[in-house]
Formats: structure tokens, sequence, C-alpha cells
């Protein structure tokens, strides 16, 4: 176990710091197992179990294999623990640097607060779902399907192609830098950045970009359309092209924000589910849409 | 008959595989609809009908361990019986929606499983079994991913006439009235979505985003047809009404106001910081005069 110390370099640390050979191959190491996060996700623990099942290899090499050193390690790693998994590579790749300060530390007879590891791990998942679910749910998943659904209702096999690729070229990126920069930032630095709201500021970014692709979907996507034509005294009277005068896409506007205030005040998707069939055979038997 | 079973059961576990390994999102309708169609031998509808299921379902997303409706399920079994018995949208979103729905009580069954086994993987580090634990981790998920082959499997080699004679059934105006369903049910997508994004400060942007997708229209024209009026002979134009702007072109527009928001955003943490820096060193010289 010579190499615990060129590996380790958790407290300090900063963007600039290059990685030798042996952390490279570590960060391949995180970018791959980190893959199988979400498997065995339980009520109790969410990803918990799954976390130290990841650090197996890391921990076997830290304290060695089949030693107390690396069970109890194991037992401390199964606590609760939930984040966005395309972001848990920084904290996988941050939490084996700790764990081999750890062992540098106690090998120098140093003392050691195993609940540092524990609280920074508890620290992050927080704020690194935050920004994950928006950068993956609001942002890489819309503006992919944004990009593909006019090839896909075309018929064409660019669509689900384009959808793969524009989600997952970011998505493999951001899950090797992660785990590059887990190593490289350290645990302080990565403190710093979560007191001065660097992170707040890039999720408000990221909200800013999400929301206005939903509008944008809302008005291209959402079709809900009159066809009521009626006769008035020689005059024909055309319920959608009125709507479209006052505002084109207003019937989709309204209804979306409509479902969406209601979805604030009451959360029940299910609801506004039915509640919507049952407008639509409602507005179908009277001949309004349809 | 069991060839197509195999395929359904097939694309069920794996979509179910790769919804969990490296979060690919291939596990959406537009994805794993269109390779079902693909493998079934409808390639193209299968392309269509993934868009159109992917509307229905755009809202729905699993965030934080809690799915709302398993849309992958629902989207896999809507399409495949579509598909398979010729059917069209209305019946894939009418199959889609409820055995969605059903799907997470499926899924729910299967995570207090999991959970069951959570004191069983803690005792097994705690005696130090490690083959034992990698063997039971293994296990719980193969487990978890031949359940939903079977699921997919059997309900189409056994389901499949009971789906075709309650489709015939339907009368035609519940047909068309899920025809309407389908263009509507985007907008509860929508707003699920919003719902995690919106606040005050941001807000103005759906507006925007709304704005450039519906108010820039032309006419293009799409066929021509030379009429013989009374006098002499006219060309008649026919055109529909189409988006200058695609949804692409609007995420370009989108992405350099975000990138402007942000860099405003940490403009205000630095002199958020030089201004305590300078009260700092303020303090530090009142200090020193009233010494």
């Amino acid at each position: 176990m010579t190499d615990v110390n060129t590996v380790a370099a958790p407290a300090s640390g900063g963007l600039k710091k290059k990685l030798n050979r042996e952390q490279k191959k570590l960060v391949w190491s995180v970018f791959w197992r980190t893959m199988w996060l979400m498997f065995c996700t339980s009520y109790t623990k969410q990803q918990g179990i799954t976390f130290s099942w990841v650090l197996i290899p890391y921990l076997e090499k830290i304290y060695g294999k089949e030693t107390d050193e690396f069970y109890n390690a194991m037992a401390r790693h199964q606590g609760f623990f939930n984040t966005t998994p395309g972001v848990s590579p920084f904290i996988f790749s941050l939490v084996v640097a700790m764990e081999e300060e750890r062992k540098a530390c106690l090998d120098a007879g140093k003392p050691f607060d195993d609940e540092t590891i524990e609280s920074i791990k508890v620290a992050l998942m927080g704020p690194f779902a935050g920004i994950g679910d928006s950068v993956y749910s609001g942002v890489l998943r819309i503006v992919a399907t944004g990009v593909a659904l006019g090839f896909s209702q075309a018929g064409s096999w660019l669509g689900p192609i384009l959808f793969a690729v524009v989600y997952n070229v970011p998505n493999v990126l951001i899950r090797y830098f992660c785990a590059t920069y887990g190593l490289k930032l350290g645990s302080t630095y990565i403190a710093k950045m979560l007191e001065s709201g660097t992170i707040k500021a890039f999720t408000k970014g990221f909200s800013v970009l999400g929301l206005t692709m939903i509008g944008a979907m809302t008005a291209q996507y959402v079709s809900f359309k009159t066809t009521l034509v009626a006769d008035l005294g020689g005059t024909t009277f055309n319920l959608q092209s009125v709507l479209d005068q006052i505002l084109p896409g207003l019937l989709p506007l309204a209804l979306t924000l409509g479902a969406f205030a209601y979805l604030r005040k009451k959360n029940r998707p299910m609801r506004v589910l039915v509640f919507m069939f049952v407008i639509s055979v409602v507005l179908t038997v009277l001949g309004i849409c349809g | 008959m069991l060839m197509n079973a195999l395929i359904v059961g097939f694309v069920l576990a794996f979509a179910k595989f790769i919804d969990w390994w490296g979060n690919t999102m291939l596990s959406r309708p537009i994805f794993i609809v269109a390779l079902l169609g693909a493998l079934l031998g409808h390639p193209t509808e299968g392309i269509i009908l993934a868009a159109q299921l992917e509307l229905v379902f755009l809202g729905n997303v699993s965030l934080g361990g809690v799915m709302p409706t398993d849309f992958t399920m629902g989207a896999i079994f809507g399409g495949a019986f579509a598909m398979l018995l010729g059917e069209d949208l209305a019946t894939a979103v009418m199959l889609a929606v409820p055995l969605a729905a059903l799907g997470t009580l499926l899924y729910s069954a299967m995570k207090v499983v999991v959970t069951a086994l959570v004191p069983k993987f803690e005792q097994l580090t705690r005696n130090k079994k490690l083959g034992s634990f990698k063997a039971l981790w293994i296990a719980q998920f193969a487990m978890f991913h031949i359940c939903y082959f079977l699921l997919g499997f059997l309900c189409v080699l056994l389901g499949t006439d009971v789906i075709q004679a309650f489709v015939e059934v339907i009368p035609d105006w519940v047909q068309a009235s899920m025809t309407v369903a389908s263009t509507m049910l985007p907008a509860l997508g929508m707003a699920l979505l919003m719902k995690s994004l919106w606040s005050k400060e941001v807000c103005p942007y759906y507006f925007l985003g709304f704005g450039l997708g519906a108010f820039f229209l032309y006419n293009a024209t799409t066929a021509g047809t030379i009429t013989e009026a009374a006098q002499d002979a006219a060309i008649q134009l026919t055109t529909t009404t189409t988006k200058i702007l695609s949804l692409t072109q609007i995420a370009f527009l989108g992405a350099i106001i975000a990138a402007l928001v942000i860099f405003s955003e940490l403009r205000k943490i630095k002199e958020k910081e030089s201004m305590k820096i300078a009260a700092k060193t303020m303090d530090e010289s009142e200090d020193f005069f009233n010494d």
C-alpha cells in the first residue's frame, strides 16, 4: 500500500491540478462502476447499499482484502444515499480520496474523524441532486426530445437516434468530468463553492433554458384545437380562427397553465389526467373538438 | 405470436435495465417504442407511435426514486398491442395510460422486496461475507429483470386475444375522444415539468419560449392547381401554416439567454464578495483610528 499517499490529496487541490497515471485509472474505474448506482434502490436507503458495492475495489485496495478495516468501511458506507446518478461520480471520487487520507492519517498515528466523510456525503447529495436533476431532466432530456420529436413524427430514423445521442454525449462527458473533478478539487474547495452560491447561479441558468424549452413545446406540441364551424345567418363562424386572432396557441397555453396551477396547489396528477379524458370525451361528443 | 411475445418481453427487460444502467434515458417512449417497432417489423409506424407516446408521457420523470407512472411499461404495452393488432394511436394511448398506472404498483411491490433485502445486506457485511454480498446484489437485480421479461412475454402471449376483443367493442366516439385526449395530455406533461423548474424569478422565460414557439408563422405553399375560371385560367395555391422556429433553434436562443443569466449571477456573487472584503478592511481601519 505504498501508493496510498500519492493518490490521496483531498483537502488541498484546485482546477489546475494534474492527475497522475494511478489517478487517471481511478477516474475511469469510478466512471464505469457508478453506471450501476441505480440497481438495488430501496425505500429505506435508496442507493445506500449500492454505494458500498461501488466502493468495494477501492476499499479493498486501501485497507486490504478481507480485513476488519475493510468491513468497517463497507458498513460506514451503507447509510441512506440518494442523488442524481449522472453527477454521483464526483462524490465517489471525493469519498475514495478521503478514505485514502483517512488511511494515511491513521498510519501516521494521527486521529481521523470518520464523521467528516459521512457528513460530506450527506452535505453534497442534496445540492448535487438539485443541480443534477435540473440539468438531466430539465435541460438535457427536454432539448434532446425537442430536437428529436420533429424527425420522429415524420417517421424518420433520425428521431430516436438523435434523441439517444443528444442526451447521452453530455451524459457521458458529465460523468467523466465529475469523476475527474472529485479527485482534483477536494472537499475544501467544494465547501467554498456551496457557500458562495456558484452552484445556485448555474441551477438558475439551467432553469431558464428548461423553462424556455417547456414554453416552446407547449406552443408546438400541445395541439388542443377546436373544429366547431357554425353557420350564423350567412356568415360562417369558425371558433378556432377567432381564437387564433386573439392569440395563437391560446387554448394550449390556457390548458397547460390551468393544469400547472392545479398541480401547484394540489399535487394530484392522476386527477388532472382523468379530468382531461373526461373533457375530451365531452368536447368530442358535443362536436367542438375531434 | 411466440416470437412477438419474446420480443416484447426482451424489450421490456432491456428498457428496465438501460433505464438504470448509466441512466441513458433510452427507456423513454421516444426511443424504446421505436426499437420495439423495428423488432416487431413495423419500423416507421413504431417511430411515429414513439413520438406520440413520448408526448403523452413527457412530464413523467422519476426523480428522487419516486416514479409517478411507469411510462416505460405503459408505452411498450400500448405500442406493442397497437402495432400487433394494426390499431392506431388512440388505441395505444387508451391502453398505455392505465397500464402505466398499474406498472407503478408493480414497481412499488418490487421495491418493497428490495427494501426487505437491505437488512440482509447489512448482516452479510457484519458477518464479513463479501462473496455472498456480491452474489445477493447480482441476484436481486437479475430477478428484477427476469420478472419484467416474463411479464412482457406472458401478457403478449396470453393477452393479445383479450385486448383484441376489447378493442373491437369500443365505439367510435370513444376512439375519437382518445385522439382528442392524446393531443391534450402533453399539457399535463408540461405542467409537471414546470413544477420542478418554476420560480417567480425565472417564470417569464416560460412565456418567452411560448412566444418564440407560437407566434412566428408563415404560410408554406404545399400544392398548386390550375383552375379554369370563367374568364381566364388561374393558379390556386394550397397553403398550410408552419412554425418558423424549430425547437432546436429555440434551444439555441435559450442557451444564449441562460448563459447571460449565469454570467450576471456570477458577477453578483463576485461583487458581494468584494463588498465583504471592503467592509472588513473598513472595520479594521476604524479599529485602528479608535485606538
